[in-house]
């Protein structure tokens, strides 16, 4: 889907990615992740084909960046870590607008509003101007732009900053969403928790090179990880987890266990309801939420 | 419809704007009709166009992609599937779409009240004039504002949307100066025909077709200038076409030199100066972007011509052609055969060539973002400064710097080639050493 092949980006007295490589694998979310200045918003900006690389290739969908980028263009949404929207123009038509301009007739622009729309949320809003609305209803619209035309690729630069815990579940539903309706999603952002809920793999820059040289996978998505907290010590239940087939063990002891479990909610419950019955004191069953941050930090760390 | 130019419409032409403009231009006409003698309705129209689709228009043109910039929608916009072309058109006729909206109103009224008091043609000429004008300051004041994007020129302050909104204005007020030559009440100074290359024309309608033809380059200037934004690389073809253009338009206004065997060689001189002119300009203009002369020499090392050829920027090409024509006068005059004229253009040659290194060199700079003005200022001292503190001194040593007549022939030349060599070593050895700081070897561009 997005294939980069020692891409060297330069300014004039910098170089900002040193001769990066990487794969995105289609129907994916990814993170993008690394301190500040690291390079995550010039490798974007490259992937959008906003601007030309050094040397090296961007391919999105077997297209080069470099021959063909309004083709490119086509093909992609991006949402800038800092966006704007046209303030005095509605909901209705900020998203019209977008449509037309990636080259959608009238009659498929008006449809692709609604669609947009609905995606987004903002059904009941088309008639309220943009900037009439709070951050995380302007953030809903600015993606709805970004994906009115359906693109294969959607490219997201810090996308909840600025944003309430609520917005931010939100986010994390929509983008998901889009996700499972079959779009590739590259997501920069150097706040880790952001990306926990819906990342399922991660590429870290640093000094405008991928670090650990590749993608890592944070999790399969069929199997989430659980932490399991208990009030008591039980010395059997490391044992206990792991005569379960549908539970692997990714650490345990005797107070806590962390779990990779491919069951749905139902099967969840299941699992609770037999450890309660098995005597565990449980007081804590929750999806684990730091396996990024564990990942990322181990890989860092690993680097220096 | 152009998506760009309908977003315009739906922001700029609102019914309650519309109606405001109508009621308000009404008004005035109004009262400049009921006034008598103090203005006609004619002339209080020309004062409001020139007010409404200059003044202003100029700054909403100036504004249209920079006031994106701003606004942080111009990324969106550049990702968006509208062509240079339509976004050129989109942005240029959108932003002034409710100047132009006034605009019309007041042509309206200048057509009447021309129609009655002369004649039609007459008013049709005006009202051409006029939208010509207009669509001319509008046009450059839009090219500047792209020209200091590619530049980067970081946040573009008010101060500089006054700048390129003064450019459209100062491009306005140079026809308007030659324009008002023709249009002088009467007496010897007015100019009623113009020679150009050897035929007489009417004065006011070859300047109103010339004034058409400049503001159609200018239009594929901005065209250009959008196709960078977008992405899209520009070959250096509709430059020289423009530069041959300006040589031979210029050059043919040369007089005619009764007994000189070479009738051309007048054309040829006005024809380099241009070209001479446009290097300056271009050079001074253009992004002198490092990464972009390691492409351009990474491509040379690979013997990537067609690199090569996509990344020539206009002040070379112009530079060749200027060399080009420098060589014509200098074999083909046989008037010029002596020494004098010939270290004359040898030396004009040299002292430009120098002057470019001079501006490269500042560029090399790392504060490069104010090369240019150090530039500007450094060779405003060559030129003027420099000799006026050494006027007490022999010509010959004011020819050291500058071309100077009554200098001994070849004293400027040797000064001007000698300084030329000494200044582009400079100038290459700072960007080397900018290079190395930038800590960037420079790998071959892929293709």
């Amino acid at each position: 889907m997005i294939v980069v092949r020692d891409l060297i980006y330069e300014y004039p007295n910098a170089r900002a990615l040193n001769g990066i490589s990487l794969e995105v694998r289609p129907k994916t979310i990814t993170a993008l992740v690394g301190p500040n200045g690291a390079g995550k918003t010039t490798l974007l900006r490259c992937l959008a084909a906003l601007e030309t690389p050094y040397s090296g290739d961007v391919l999105i969908e077997g297209q080069n960046t470099r021959d063909e980028p309004r083709r490119i263009h086509e093909r992609l949404g991006y949402l800038p870590d800092f966006f704007g929207l046209y303030d005095d123009l509605s909901v209705r038509r900020c998203l019209l607008y977008a449509a037309r301009s990636r080259g959608l007739s009238e009659g498929d622009a008006l449809v692709a509003v609604e669609r947009a729309a609905a995606r987004v949320q903002l059904s009941d809003r088309l008639d309220q101007k943009a900037g009439e609305l709070s951050r995380g209803l302007r953030q809903r619209l600015a993606i709805g732009q970004s994906i009115v035309h359906e693109p294969g690729v959607l490219l997201l630069d810090e996308p909840a900053a600025g944003l309430d815990p609520q917005a931010r579940r939100d986010l994390s539903g929509l983008l998901l969403a889009l996700r499972d309706q079959g779009m590739t999603l590259v997501v920069s952002s150097h706040i880790l928790a952001e990306l926990e809920d819906y990342c399922s793999e991660m590429i870290i820059i640093d000094h405008g090179l991928v670090s650990g040289g590749g993608s890592i996978a944070v999790r399969a998505e069929e199997k989430r990880q659980l932490l399991i907290v208990l009030a008591k010590q039980a010395e059997g239940l490391p044992g206990f987890l792991a005569t379960r087939s549908d539970v692997a063990v990714v650490e345990a002891d005797t107070i806590h266990a962390r779990i990779e479990f491919a069951g749905d909610l139902a099967a969840r419950a299941a699992l609770l309801r037999a450890l309660v019955e098995a005597q565990f004191d449980v007081a804590g069953f929750s999806e684990s939420g730091k396996s990024l941050e564990d990942l990322y930090f181990a890989q860092t760390r690993g680097n220096a | 419809m152009n998506p760009e130019f309908l977003r315009n419409v739906w922001l700029e032409l609102t019914p309650r704007r519309m109606a405001i403009m109508a009621v308000l231009l009404g008004l005035v006409f109004l009262a400049s009709e009921s006034s008598g003698q103090l203005t006609s309705p004619a002339a209080a129209g020309q004062t409001l166009f020139y007010l409404i689709v200059l003044l202003w228009g100029t700054r909403n043109a100036a504004l249209s992609v920079v006031g994106e910039i701003r606004e942080r929608t111009w990324d969106s916009q550049r990702l968006s599937a509208i062509g240079p072309a339509a976004m050129t058109i989109g942005k240029l006729l959108g932003s002034t779409i409710y100047n132009w909206f006034g605009g019309a109103i007041c042509l309206a009224v200048i057509f009447i009240s021309t129609v009655t008091s002369k004649d039609a043609s007459s008013a049709v000429l005006e009202c051409f004039r006029l939208i010509a004008l207009g669509a001319l300051a509008q046009t450059a004041s839009l090219l500047a504002s792209l020209i200091a994007i590619r530049r980067r020129q970081g946040a573009h302050s008010r101060l500089d949307i006054f700048i390129y909104q003064i450019v459209g204005l100062a491009a306005a007020g140079a026809f308007q100066l030659v324009w008002g030559t023709a249009n002088l009440p009467g007496g010897s100074q007015k100019l009623e025909t113009i020679a150009w290359w050897g035929a007489e024309y009417a004065a006011r309608p070859f300047l109103l077709v010339s004034l058409a033809v400049f503001v159609g380059w200018m239009f594929v200037a901005c065209y250009r200038q959008m196709r960078v934004e977008l992405q899209t690389v520009n070959g250096p073809l509709v430059w020289l076409v423009f530069a041959v253009f300006v040589a031979v338009y210029a050059g043919g206004f040369a007089p005619h030199i009764a007994g000189m065997s070479n009738p051309a060689l007048p054309h040829l001189c006005l024809a380099a100066g241009s070209l001479g002119l446009l290097t300056y300009a271009s050079v001074l203009l253009e992004p002198k972007d490092r990464v972009l002369y390691r492409w351009l020499r990474a491509a040379w090392n690979a013997r990537n011509f067609a690199g090569v050829f996509s990344r020539v920027q206009g002040w070379m090409t112009s530079y060749v052609l200027f060399i080009a024509a420098a060589l014509c006068l200098l074999f083909q005059s046989p008037e010029w055969s002596g020494d004098v004229g010939r270290a004359d253009i040898l030396a004009v040659c040299g002292f430009l060539t120098r002057d470019i290194g001079i501006v490269l060199w500042f560029a090399a700079g790392r504060t490069r973002r104010r090369g240019d003005w150090a530039a500007v200022f450094t060779l405003l001292a060559i030129y003027l400064l420099i000799p006026a503190v050494v006027s007490g001194t022999s010509k010959d040593f004011v020819s050291l710097f500058r071309p100077e007549q009554g200098a001994a022939p070849w004293i400027a030349v040797a000064a001007a080639w000698v300084e030329s060599i000494a200044v582009w070593g400079f100038a290459l050895y700072r960007f080397s050493v900018e290079e190395d700081r930038a800590h960037s070897p420079s790998p071959l561009p892929a293709r």
